[in-house]
């Protein structure tokens, strides 16, 4: 490790640590035939036999693989589109669209997809004012198309943010010039702008795909009703299919979806082979001018909000409308059912207060120490193109392949057989580097992102003028990329803020947050304070969103 | 007194050898040119001795310190080198002012702040900067910021100042003015300086010495004159000024003489290189050794000018010797038709 | 809340009658004597200082009774974790495998879950001063307790479904399903998944001969099955189904107050009876404040307020009202069918039983989907 500190080392080999872990404990118990911990076990491949023979996992894998593929389908041009308009052209009313379209990235999936079943479900009051209109609901939301159709709309900020911060900095002459020599603006955005920032695209293409896996609330609420079974729930139904949780075959599982990101992360490194190619994208500075889109204006603002309707508006109103009934459904009306109780009653119970608290704790406060960890890593691995930081690179993408509940059943036994950490199983803390290594690939791009915009002589400047590598992070690249770390904390806090399943095996009483007391509300059957709860949560991130927007935090930088 | 010697520097990168085995040394005082085409190797020769490229063999020394060397795997970080580096893009950081760019390197040094203070304000205003201090990099002139990025690179008096390219974001009157000024404070300040160019103009103007670098070889160094007016090879007589180029076979070889024999003409030339009878040969002449005759005589061709072009300063010629250009100037405009042009024997040098 | 209280009156009265009349409750007329060195144990509780529940009962129905208890027993706090039975499973055995601090007490609505773990001698033996007042039935061993009496109903649409439409026993469901009306309009629990919807499925299977006649016939009207208990009820009471099998009646009952669409039936021919069963950890740290707890659970105050404010339903028939054994006993008679507490609660925890009957279950749900 030419060039790298001790410091430097240390934070890579506590990352490493922090990954491999929980995912090395999931190896080893995948290769078991009873709990690690207990003593009658013995080694062998029965865990993967049972599952490749087991008809259902075909199906789940099969279909998980379809939702990931039409995902990123949907998503990724989508979302790029998106990013254009939003980032290059005069798109009407980009400035407050902005925090709207990044809704989804902070709600839960499984509350915006219950605001689909209020809104455009069998009954839902959409369908039964359009079955009142044209007398039949030309849809079905709980087939597997609806299911893979709003997996893909709601992954497009995700998509969105990765490449709108790519397009940011690159500098305009590029489609300036095409413009001159006649290209009309779709012809720009298709051959210029989008191609230059294929690294972002490739890489949220991947995350996305990654995402696809790891569709969870969305799968059960609205697959249920057909029974479309997708690796998380099968892994579900394998807790419960023999009686007793089968960690082993979980564990087989989560290992097969791991083994899968492999060839994913390769394929990723041979398309961007010759990644100097868009070299352009370097340094700060380069010109911003906005592309008049012309007789496209309007229609693309329309096509916008036709996605912002179905994906942010229908399921939100949704949720809002059914936080302040008793009931619904056919035939009832709003002024027999409307009430306040389901609000009232949020803040007539301990553990929802301070599961509010906490939320809100591990958003702001996680989110920040998040980000600075994921500044560390970061800087860590800032301009070192070796065999450590590709393996580094590869690494991070690794827990975001191990659905949620899993990985979160892997921190516990962490927690629980790693001794330096026992004492801390019951705070927040455990919560909380559970959810920064899960989302350690998000999170970590957002910020390389960032440091690759500052260009390497300003750091090298300094080193020359006599500063240690420690000194030039502190006085030179940290300030430079001061804007992107407040935008990225901000980007951290809305995923932290939606996080449920992971913390599931981590919570105990005082360290409830918002996602998983939704979870354990939605099975309980109090789905009015799932709604309310939901509803002040979104109210909440936004809150802090528009301060955060307020108070300078652009963001793009 | 030597500041900095390099060694049989080796520079690899992946499967590509950059630097093959380059040597020099700089002197107190003294500026030395490293000047190559792009991808000759020079930049990584300079960011070598800076320390922000690693080597796989050879030494570096500055003053009496080894900073690197690869047999005994000594390798001294950049930051402990004490050196001043001027960056192309003058790599100001913009979120300091002025005197917070300058004072930095200070600051690392742990100077009182009053020390600081004053070696700043003295440095800037030497510069022609003291009323600057406050403003962001981003107000500046690229004059300025240029300006700016020298004083940083200087404040702390380093024993050696390596320059890239570090007019070569200037205009064309500012870069003219800019290269003395620079020559002037780097003797003054009697420092050793290694500047990076491709601008062969620019480093015989402002060079003590020139290393001319290709494919990660030094060609040949030398005193500007020495590289201008005895280059040992074509490639640095080609690189050195503005040439005409003939092409011919070698005849009647005599001593360090010879004639050059072309399709209806023949001029006698130097021999630079070891050539046989009859061997094809290139000879190169400098555009303003090419002179205007008054008739026939040793040396002397009769030519049809294509075309006479205005400098302001001067004319240029343009002939045609049965298709290859021949060019040279002249302080009058010349009517259409055949020339005489004189071609110096000693000024034709036969590669 | 007027008129709960009548009820709850007119269910004393009926009550006091019932119980002299029904032979398993006849054990309640027995009054329930603490030792004497009981204060030994309540001032071993005290210094412990808390007591560690997890439970799968959700924290706003325990609230009222971890406040009651804390007041009762000044200076010992109840930590409750709310759970759901697979994670109280995985993090028990995980915690205690570990070495770890775990709960003192479990108390969750998984019976074979549960006794598994006892079956596992993770249970510390204690006999509860209350053992007396229970029915025979709910102490295992004196290590695991039921402490509830929750019978498994139907529920169904009030808005949209007819009174004469309304099943009433389990021969109903089989002539409802073929009614075109509730063709993919009825839902349960998913056995493979739901860990109690198996359970509940086997009870069926036990108490009705016709078990797979409607299995298959539930099958063929597309039956929907679910995880989330809450997922079912929204959907029943929106109208998107109408009817809703082997649903725990004390989270039927808790929404039918809140949401006048719910309804819920107790079927008449037999009703499975499900007891959240509680258990001490014998590797607790506050085993004293657990013993406590137990006691205060299944005393005729805790259990006072499991049917009063807990809305779960009372195992003993002392209580009175409407959620009670004693009113479901005047309701069912002999049709209440306990889920038994014991070795074959874990019967089909085996594993190829287990997946023979889900093999035959998904062959009667596949007849009319494929």
């Amino acid at each position: 490790m030419k060039n790298m500190s001790f410091s430097q080392k240390l934070v890579i080999a506590l990352t490493v640590l922090a990954i491999f872990l929980p995912i090395g404990l999931l190896l080893y118990q995948s290769f078991l035939d009873a709990p690690f911990f207990q003593p009658e076990k013995s080694l062998g491949l029965d865990a993967y036999r049972f599952i490749f023979e087991d008809p259902d996992f075909k199906k789940a894998f099969l279909n998980s693989l379809y939702i990931a593929l039409g995902m990123g389908i949907i998503s990724v041009p989508l979302g790029t589109l998106l990013a254009f308009l939003m980032i290059r052209t005069d798109l009407p009313g980009r400035k407050w669209l902005e925090p709207v379209l990044l809704i989804p990235v902070f709600v839960s999936p499984m509350v915006l997809c219950f605001g689909y079943v209020v809104a455009v479900g069998p009954v839902g009051f959409f369908s039964i004012w359009v079955q009142q209109l044209i007398g039949s609901v030309p849809w079905n939301i709980y087939s597997m198309k609806s299911i893979v159709l709003i997996a893909g709309l709601t992954h497009v900020p995700h998509v969105y943010l990765y490449s709108s911060s790519a397009l940011k900095s690159l500098g305009s002459d590029v489609e300036e010039a095409a413009r001159v020599s006649g290209a009309g603006p779709v012809r720009v955005a298709l051959t210029v702008s989008i191609p230059m920032v294929m690294p972002a695209i490739l890489y949220s293409a991947m995350l996305v795909f990654f995402l696809g896996f790891q569709v969870f609330g969305l799968a059960l609420v609205l697959g249920d009703p057909e029974g479309h079974l997708v690796l998380p729930t099968y892994l579900y139904k394998l807790t419960n299919k023999l009686g007793t949780p089968s960690y082993h075959l979980m564990a087989a599982v989560a290992m097969c979806i791991v083994t899968l990101t492999l060839p994913m992360v390769l394929m990723q490194r041979y398309l961007l082979r010759n990644a100097g190619k868009y070299i352009t994208l370097k340094g700060k500075g380069a010109r911003q001018a906005t592309l008049p889109l012309g007789i496209w204006r309007w229609l693309a603002a329309a096509a916008v909000f036709i996605w912002l309707l179905i994906t942010v508006f229908l399921p939100i109103i949704g949720v809002i409308f059914r936080s302040f009934v008793t009931h619904w459904g056919e035939g009832v009306t709003l002024a027999e059912a409307f009430t306040l109780g389901n609000y009232t009653s949020v803040f007539e119970q301990g553990n929802l207060i301070r599961g509010i608290v906490n939320t809100v704790l591990i958003g702001v406060v996680g989110g920040a120490l998040a980000g600075i960890c994921y500044t560390l890593m970061g800087l860590a691995t800032h301009r070192k193109n070796n065999g450590w930081t590709r393996a580094f690179d590869y690494s991070v993408m690794i827990p975001r392949a191990v659905p949620g509940l899993l990985a979160g059943l892997a921190f516990l036994w962490v927690f629980l057989f790693f001794p330096p950490l026992a004492p801390l199983r019951q705070t927040l803390f455990s919560l909380w580097l559970a959810y920064s290594v899960v989302w350690l690939a998000y999170g970590m791009r957002l910020i390389s992102s960032s440091l690759l915009q500052v260009g390497p002589e300003l750091e090298e400047c300094a080193r020359v003028t006599g500063a240690t590598p420690g000194q030039v992070d502190r006085h030179v690249t940290i300030p430079l990329i001061k804007y992107g770390l407040l935008a990225s904390w901000l980007m951290i806090f809305m995923i932290f803020e939606r996080e449920y399943s992971t913390g599931v095996y981590l919570l105990g009483p005082g360290t409830e947050v918002i996602g998983s007391l939704l979870v354990s509300l939605w099975g309980a059957g109090a789905i009015e304070l799932v709604s309310s709860l939901s509803v002040i949560n979104i109210l909440l991130v936004s809150v802090g969103m528009g301060i955060a927007l307020r108070y300078g935090v652009k963001l793009h930088d | 007194m030597t500041e900095l010697t390099v060694k049989d520097l080796n520079v690899t990168l992946g499967n590509n050898h950059i630097l093959k085995g380059a040597s020099l040394d700089l002197k107190k005082g003294e500026i030395v040119a490293l000047l190559g085409p792009s991808g000759s190797g020079k930049t990584t020769l300079l960011r070598s001795v800076a320390g922000l490229e690693y080597p796989s063999s050879g030494n570096i020394t500055i003053g009496d310190r080894v900073v690197y060397d690869g047999a005994s795997k000594i390798e001294m970080p950049v930051d402990i080198r004490a050196l001043g580096f001027v960056f192309q893009s003058y790599a100001l950081w913009p979120h300091r002012t002025v005197f917070e760019n300058v004072a930095y390197g200070l600051k690392l040094r742990k100077t009182p702040e009053s020390e600081i203070a004053s070696r700043v304000n003295e440095v800037l205003g030497n510069l022609g900067l003291g009323q600057l201090g406050d403003r962001h990099p981003h107000q500046l002139s690229g004059g300025q910021q240029q300006r700016v990025a020298l004083a940083r690179a200087l404040v702390y008096k380093p024993q050696v100042i390596l320059l890239d390219e570090p007019l070569s974001n200037l205009d064309a009157k500012l870069r003219e003015e800019a290269r003395i000024w620079l020559r002037q404070l780097i003797i003054e300040l009697n420092i050793a300086a290694l500047c990076v160019t491709h601008d062969q103009a620019e480093a015989m103007a402002m060079s003590d010495r020139i290393v001319l670098l290709q494919n990660g070889i030094i060609e040949q160094a030398g005193t500007p004159q020495e590289m201008y007016e005895t280059p040992r090879s074509l490639f640095v007589a080609e690189f050195m000024g503005t040439n005409n180029k003939l092409k011919g076979t070698v005849e009647t070889a005599v001593g360090n003489m010879a004639m050059l024999v072309g399709d209806g003409w023949a001029l006698k030339g130097m021999l630079c290189n070891q050539h046989k009878n009859k061997e094809a040969a290139v000879a190169v002449v400098r555009t303003e050794r090419l002179a205007l005759a008054d008739g026939p005589g040793e040396n002397r061709l009769q030519l049809p000018l294509v075309t006479s072009l205005y400098l302001g300063n001067t004319w240029e010629y343009v002939f045609d010797l049965n298709g290859t250009q021949l060019r040279g100037y002249g302080p009058l405009p010349l009517p259409p038709g055949n020339h005489w042009v004189e071609i110096p024997a000693a000024a034709l040098w036969i590669f | 809340m007027l008129r709960t209280k009548t009820k709850r009156r007119l269910a004393t009265t009926v009550a006091t009658v019932i119980t002299a009349l029904l032979p398993m409750t006849a054990m309640a007329a027995k009054t329930t004597s603490y030792p004497a060195d009981y204060q030994k144990i309540i001032d071993a509780g005290k210094k412990e200082g808390k007591v560690v529940v997890y439970g799968t009962t959700d924290t706003k129905a325990v609230d009222p009774l971890v406040k009651d208890f804390e007041a009762l027993y000044p200076g010992i706090k109840v930590e409750y974790n709310d759970l759901n039975s697979t994670e109280l499973y995985n993090r028990f055995i995980s915690e205690v495998a570990a070495g770890a601090g775990t709960c003192d007490v479990t108390w969750s609505s998984a019976p074979d879950l549960s006794i598994k773990l006892v079956n596992d001698g993770h249970a510390l033996a204690y006999k509860s001063p209350e053992t007396a007042s229970l029915p025979k039935w709910a102490n295992w061993k004196n290590l695991a307790y039921a402490t509830t009496y929750e019978p498994i109903s139907f529920i169904y649409n009030k808005r949209l479904v007819a009174a004469n439409e309304v099943p009433k026993t389990h021969a109903d469901i089989q002539k409802v399903l073929s009614n075109p009306k509730f063709k993919g309009k009825m839902v349960s629990y998913d056995p493979e998944r739901s860990g109690v919807g198996f359970m509940y499925i086997i009870q069926d299977m036990k108490h009705n001969k016709d078990f797979w006649t409607m299995a298959n016939a539930m099958g063929g009207a597309g039956m929907k099955v679910y995880t989330s208990t809450g997922a079912m009820m929204e959907k029943i009471s929106s109208g998107e189904a109408l009817l809703g099998y082997n649903i725990i009646g004390s989270y039927a009952f808790m929404k039918s107050k809140k949401d006048p669409s719910i309804g819920f039936v107790y079927p008449s021919d037999y009703t499975t009876v499900m007891s959240r069963i509680l258990f001490i950890s014998k590797n607790g740290k506050h085993l004293n404040a657990a013993k406590l707890w137990t006691d205060y659970i299944l005393s005729a105050r805790g259990q006072q307020i499991i049917s009063d404010k807990a809305d779960l339903f009372s195992i003993r028939s002392d209580i009175k009202g409407e959620t009670t054994m004693a009113t479901l006993a005047k309701q069912l008679g002999k049709a209440a069918k306990p889920i038994p507490i014991g070795k074959e609660t874990i019967e089909y925890l085996d594993q190829k039983k287990r997946l023979d009957f889900l093999n035959k279950w998904q062959g009667a749900m596949g007849t009319a989907k494929k």
